[in-house]
C-alpha cells in the first residue's frame, strides 16, 4: 500500500526531470496542454494521497471515529501506515492545500487588480489598448475578452513587420487561452512543488506557441525574433547575478530565438503518450487508493453495526465483543 | 467581414493600423499609413480599414486637401487616465509576476542572451539602432 502511494510521487519528480526535455522535442501547442494536464492530474493525485494516509491517522482519534461510526480500535488494527508517517502526510497535505488556496487568493487579487487598472484604460481597438508611456511594455490581460496592453514607447521601437509580430504574439496568447494553461500548471505547482520546473516550462511553452503562431501570421520566425531581440534590449530588466534564474539551464529568450530560428520539432507520439502514461498512473493509483480505504472504513463499520446488535442479543460485555471482532476484521484484512 | 488579407486573421489589420498610428503619434493619410504598413496592402483595403476605424469611433480624422487624416484622439484628460491605469499594470506585473496573471513579451535578460541579441539584431540587418543599456 504504502509503496502504491509513494508512486504519484514518483511520477511528479519524474514528470519534473523531464519537462524540459519534453517542450524541446514537442511542438509548444502539443507541449502545453499535455504538460498542463499531467502536472494536474499529478498533483491530485499526490493531495489525495497524501490526504488518505493522514486520514488513516486521524480517523484513530476518538472523536472522529465516533462521528464517523466506527469504533476507533478497528482502526488501530491497521498497523500498515507508521503513525509519524500519518502525521506527517496530514500536515503536508493541510499545507499543500493551503498553498493553492493562497495561490488562488493571489490570482484572484491580480486579476481584480487588473481589470481595475483596465476600466481606466481608454479603449483604442477591440482588445488594443495604446498607453502614451516612453518605456517600452507589452502584455496581455485574460480580461473582458482580453486586452493587449501596448505603450507607444513599444511601439515606436519597432519597425512595422516587428509591430505587426509583436500583436500577433500577444493576440495569440488571447485567442489560445494561454493564461489559462499558466495559471492551472501553477495551481498544480502550488498544491505540489515538485511540479514547479513542469509549470516553468508551460510557462515557456505558452511564449513558444505564441511565437510559432505570429511567425505563422508574419510568415518569417526572423521577424518575431527581431521583435524580440529589440524589445527585450530596450526594456531589459537584468536579472541579477546569483539569483535564482541563473539556476535554470537555458534562458527562455534563448529558447525562443533558438525555437524562431530552426526548424519546428517533429510530432513525436512516444514522448506525448509517456507524459500522458504519468497521469494516468498517478489518477489510477489515486483513485485505487481512495477505493481502498473506503472500502476499510464501511467494513469497520459495518463489524461494529455488528458488534452492536451481537452484543444487545446475547448480553455479552462491549469489551468482550470488540476483542472477538478485532479478531475477525484482522482475518478478514489478512485474505 | 473582409476576406484576411497576407493571412492576417480577424481585426489583425486593425490592430496594426492603430499601432502605426499610435508609433507615428501624428495624423496620417492613408496612404502614408499604407507605406508604413509596408506590405503590399491595396489603397483602398488601407481606405477601408481607416474609415471603419473612425465609425467606430477608435480614430479621429481631419479633411486634409481632398483626402483625410487620421490619428488617434488623446486628450490630456485620457492620457492621464492611460498613464495611471499603466502605472498599476506595472506595479502589478513588477510584484505578482508569480501568479502569472499578465503575460508579458519581454523576457529577462542575462549577459549571454543581450550579446545574442544583438548578434541576431546585428546580422540580420534591420534599422539600425543602438541598444541604451550598453556598458560593454
Amino acid at each position: 500500500m504504502i509503496a502504491l502511494g509513494l508512486i504519484p510521487f514518483a511520477c511528479s519528480l519524474l514528470l519534473a526531470l523531464t519537462a524540459t526535455a519534453l517542450s524541446r522535442r514537442l511542438s509548444p501547442g502539443v507541449a502545453t496542454p499535455l504538460l498542463t494536464l499531467t502536472a494536474l492530474a499529478t498533483s491530485l493525485a499526490t493531495g489525495i494521497v497524501l490526504s488518505l494516509a493522514g486520514f488513516t491517522v486521524l480517523a484513530r482519534l476518538p472523536l472522529i471515529a465516533a462521528l464517523g461510526g466506527w469504533p476507533d480500535d478497528r482502526l488501530k488494527a491497521w498497523r500498515q501506515l507508521p503513525t509519524g508517517w500519518g502525521v506527517t502526510a496530514a500536515v503536508l497535505a493541510a499545507a499543500l492545500l493551503a498553498s493553492a488556496l493562497f495561490y488562488l487568493a493571489r490570482v484572484a487579487w491580480d486579476l481584480s487588480q487588473a481589470h481595475r487598472a483596465c476600466r481606466r484604460l481608454p479603449r483604442t481597438g477591440d482588445q488594443l489598448m495604446i498607453t502614451p508611456e516612453e518605456h517600452p511594455t507589452a502584455f496581455t490581460l485574460p480580461l473582458r475578452g482580453g486586452a493587449i496592453v501596448v505603450s507607444t514607447g513599444m511601439l515606436r521601437l519597432l519597425p512595422a513587420d516587428e509591430r505587426r509580430a509583436l500583436l500577433a504574439h500577444e493576440s495569440a496568447h488571447l485567442r489560445r487561452y494561454h493564461t489559462a494553461y499558466v495559471l492551472l500548471a501553477s495551481l498544480a505547482a502550488a498544491a505540489n512543488p515538485l511540479l514547479r520546473p513542469v509549470a516553468r516550462q508551460v510557462r515557456l511553452a505558452v511564449e513558444l506557441w505564441a511565437d510559432q503562431l505570429a511567425a505563422d501570421e508574419v510568415g518569417d520566425g526572423l521577424v518575431v525574433a527581431r521583435a524580440l531581440a529589440r524589445a527585450s534590449l530596450a526594456a531589459s530588466r537584468p536579472s541579477q547575478p546569483g539569483g535564482f534564474r541563473l539556476a535554470v539551464a537555458e534562458s527562455d529568450v534563448s529558447a525562443r530565438v533558438h525555437a524562431l530560428t530552426h526548424l519546428p520539432p517533429r510530432f513525436r507520439p512516444w514522448a506525448a503518450a509517456s507524459t500522458l502514461g504519468l497521469a494516468v498512473v498517478s489518477s489510477a493509483i489515486a483513485i485505487t487508493l481512495t477505493f481502498a480505504l473506503h472500502n476499510r472504513i464501511e467494513l469497520a463499520q459495518l463489524v461494529s453495526a455488528r458488534t452492536v446488535s451481537a452484543d444487545q442479543h446475547h448480553g455479552l460485555t462491549v469489551r468482550t465483543a470488540a476483542r472477538h471482532s478485532t479478531h475477525r476484521t484482522d482475518g478478514l484484512s489478512l485474505r | 467581414m473582409a476576406a484576411a488579407p497576407h493571412g492576417r486573421p480577424r481585426g489583425a489589420l486593425e490592430r496594426d493600423v492603430l499601432a502605426c498610428l499610435a508609433a507615428a503619434g501624428r495624423p496620417m493619410s492613408p496612404g502614408e499609413v499604407r507605406a508604413d504598413l509596408g506590405d503590399e496592402l491595396a489603397y483602398t483595403t488601407v481606405m477601408t480599414t481607416l474609415s471603419r476605424l473612425h465609425a467606430k469611433g477608435a480614430i479621429s480624422r481631419q479633411a486634409v486637401g481632398r483626402g483625410y487624416q487620421y490619428e488617434l484622439p488623446g486628450g490630456p484628460d485620457a492620457a492621464q487616465a492611460s498613464m495611471t491605469a499603466h502605472r498599476m499594470l506595472r506595479l502589478l506585473d513588477a510584484g505578482a509576476d508569480r501568479a502569472g496573471v499578465l503575460s508579458r513579451f519581454v523576457a529577462d535578460l542575462r549577459p549571454e542572451d543581450e550579446e545574442l541579441l544583438t548578434n541576431l539584431l546585428g546580422e540580420t540587418g534591420g534599422p539600425d539602432r543602438d541598444e541604451g543599456p550598453d556598458p560593454a
